[in-house]
């Protein structure tokens, strides 16, 4: 049987070795992790110099406003997008027209820019207008509905032929887009 | 390498300052590394056993209270790292087959003591099987107690016991190999 004392002993080497031991690592560094070690923990703890600290913010600033815009120019429908808008607007006339054309603000700039023709109000402000350059010009004179038939027909002042309408919702909306017409003044020359 | 007190290192890390971070690690790698060794079977299973203790401490580093040394905190995130890595290891806690208790000319003078360094020992205690490297780092160097032991390892007082002896007889038996050829 081993004797107590050199158990002991050998507890007490061991332990007086590792505790003796230098602040500082062996010459040649069995005691020293590699370099690789701390790359895995910053990489784990999410940290990399790149972006943190006052550059890391403005590059996700940045990156934050490139997502958005790029997210805008994906949802919003460029030119030949509202034209397919415009066309489907020709079957279903769009509420959006009926409430802007009732809007003060639309009135507003009727008001203020009088020389130039008053135009169907617009679905998006990229509207292609060569492709849908419908201008109406009224006068008092004239009785609003006549100009509206002598008009090109506005996108959304078609016959709506959407199946899914019914005929009293038809009726409504005319109804509701002749009102602003009748509202607009008489352009000054 | 600019040096921080314990309380500047804490405060800068919950900052989340990059030059703190770098300045615990530095400050605390080598000596943690050293303890890890003592529990890994090479310096690879060890680096990783500072892997995962490093961002345990980066992690929990709000849990600090500042009431002890800083060094002691990690340390003993360390090595309850370095159990949770043992542990994982299939029959962890278990007897080697051909294990006798070998009867042999163990040297105990000064003499036989100042011919080994510490990273002879360190190899000797890494070819332990892992239950007798924790039982008897744990007890040996580290001061638990066999009650402490059984609850970190999840096994009896009696089971500590047996794999510390088991520990000591295999250590004499790899010293004496290793050693009394050269003499």
């Amino acid at each position: 049987m081993t004797d107590p004392k050199e158990l002991n002993s050998i507890d007490k080497l061991f332990r007086d070795t590792f505790s003796s031991l230098p602040d500082t690592p062996a010459p040649d560094g069995w005691d020293t992790p590699s370099e690789q070690v701390w790359m895995r923990i910053r990489r784990e703890i999410g940290f990399s110099p790149a972006v943190t600290g006052k550059n890391g913010r403005w590059m996700l600033a940045a990156l934050t406003v490139g997502i958005v815009v790029a997210g805008m120019y994906l949802l919003l429908p460029t030119g030949a997008d509202t034209t397919k808008v415009n066309k489907n607007a020709a079957e279903i006339p769009p509420v959006n027209q009926v409430i802007a054309a009732e809007s003060p603000v639309m009135k507003e700039n009727v008001t203020q820019n009088p020389p130039t023709p008053v135009t169907a109000p617009a679905v998006r402000k990229r509207n292609n207008s060569a492709k849908t350059p419908i201008s109406l010009q009224t006068t008092s004179e004239e009785p609003s509905l006549n100009s509206m038939k002598r008009a090109a027909p506005l996108p959304g002042t078609a016959k709506p032929v959407a199946p899914n309408t019914t005929e009293e919702r038809k009726a409504a909306l005319e109804q509701l887009w002749h009102t602003p017409l009748q509202m607009l003044p008489v352009p000054r020359r | 390498m600019q040096q921080f007190s314990d309380q500047e290192l804490v405060s800068g890390i919950l900052r989340g300052s990059p030059a703190h971070q770098l300045a615990l690690y530095k400050q605390y790698s080598v000596p943690m590394f050293r303890v890890l060794l003592r529990f890994s079977r090479d310096k690879s299973e060890a680096e990783d056993m500072l892997q995962d203790g490093f961002v345990r401490v980066f992690r929990d580093i709000a849990q600090y209270r500042g009431d002890g040394a800083l060094g002691g905190w990690i340390r003993r995130i360390m090595v309850n790292t370095a159990l949770s890595h043992l542990r994982k290891q299939k029959d962890f806690v278990k007897d080697v087959p051909d294990f006798a208790p070998y009867e042999a000319k163990f040297h105990t003078d000064e003499d036989f003591a100042s011919q080994l360094d510490a990273q002879t020992l360190m190899g000797y205690l890494q070819k332990l099987p892992p239950g007798y490297r924790a039982v008897f780092n744990l007890y040996a160097i580290d001061g638990y107690s066999h009650e402490e032991i059984a609850e970190q390892l999840n096994i009896t007082v009696g089971t500590s016991k047996s794999q510390l002896f088991k520990a000591r007889e295999y250590i004499k038996k790899i010293i004496d190999k290793s050693f009394i050829p050269s003499k």
